[in-house]
């Protein structure tokens, strides 16, 4: 590594100078000079002139006053205090349980009416060749059964379908209420 | 056109609308340019250089890399160069993936809009 030329070094004084004027802070400061030493030298490298690279970025105060409307105009995300970053979580999961409890609740329903429609249908359409005249009321006609189980079923594979719904549901939400956001601070 | 006669040219008007488009694009190239890849602010610059719509200068580039690092959408780590001085590379974050994501998905669907209705004013007798 070589010492920068005069020129270089004038303009990142000037540039260290600038930033300093603009109420950057000293770490900001010396990082950002040493990035811009590298930009030049890179330039050069790849064989722009020097008068060239300097123009292009500007002049050290331009490039100061760039650098203060991004990062002082533009302060930092506040972080987020940590009691509301807590409440927001519990709110998302217990929204979340609130669906997963309605959703069980649904499951189970759905699921034990779908069964008793299948088994219904089955048992009302076999009924004449099957010993099941104790299950089924006497004197029932046949299609009254196999039409109730028909409602019974479809109303649980509804009530499935809702499920699966509320799943989706209950899924995404933490995500909507809580959204990822950048709150690492470098 | 009759409007370009009767309306004073409004060139002004119309650059600092483009420069404020811009930025928040400049944003998006410059998360979708290190997706996948670390690199440095000299390589960044030319890289976003050749989308000359963006005309995006080493004046805007460096301090916005530095504001996106800030905001924890970039992570920065100082690297030796056979060049010359150690280059700064920059790399994204969990978060700026996720920024990124984001970002694209709006912008494409933002750009999809915005030209089906220009597409469906201009058919227009």
């Amino acid at each position: 590594m070589t010492t920068p030329s005069p020129v270089v070094a004038r303009y990142l004084d000037q540039l260290a100078q600038g930033l300093a004027d603009c109420g950057l802070p000293p770490e900001d400061r010396a990082e950002i000079t040493r990035e811009i030493e590298s930009h030049l030298a890179d330039a050069a490298a790849a064989g722009t002139p020097l008068a060239e690279g300097i123009r292009r970025l500007g002049s050290p105060q331009e490039l100061a006053r760039a650098y203060a409307v991004e990062l002082l105009l533009r302060p930092a995300p506040r972080p987020r205090l940590p009691w509301r970053r807590a409440a927001a979580s519990l709110t998302s999961f217990l929204t979340s349980a609130l669906f997963l409890a309605i959703a069980g609740a649904l499951l189970v329903l759905g699921g034990a009416m779908a069964l008793v429609g299948a088994l219904g249908i089955v048992a009302g359409l076999l009924a004449p060749w099957l010993p099941l005249d104790t299950t089924l009321r006497p004197g029932m006609p046949q299609v009254v059964v196999v039409l109730g189980s028909l409602v019974t079923g479809g109303l649980g594979v509804l009530l499935l379908r809702l499920v699966r719904t509320l799943w989706r549901i209950a899924r995404t939400r933490p995500r909507s209420v809580n959204p990822p956001s950048a709150e690492k601070q470098p | 056109m009759w409007y370009t006669v009767l309306v004073p040219d409004d060139s002004e008007a119309i650059d600092d609308w483009v420069s404020q488009m811009r930025r928040g694009l400049l944003e998006l190239s410059v998360l979708a340019l290190l997706d996948g890849e670390a690199s440095y602010g000299y390589e960044i610059v030319n890289r976003l250089a050749v989308v000359a719509q963006l005309a995006s200068g080493e004046g805007t580039v460096y301090p916005l890399l530095r504001r996106l690092r800030r905001e924890g959408l970039l992570e920065a780590f100082w690297q030796e160069s056979a060049a010359g001085p150690p280059r700064q590379y920059y790399r994204l974050t969990a978060a700026g993936r996720s920024t990124l994501n984001r970002m694209r998905r709006q912008w494409r669907e933002l750009a999809q809009g915005i030209g089906q209705l220009l597409d469906s004013q201009g058919s227009r007798p």
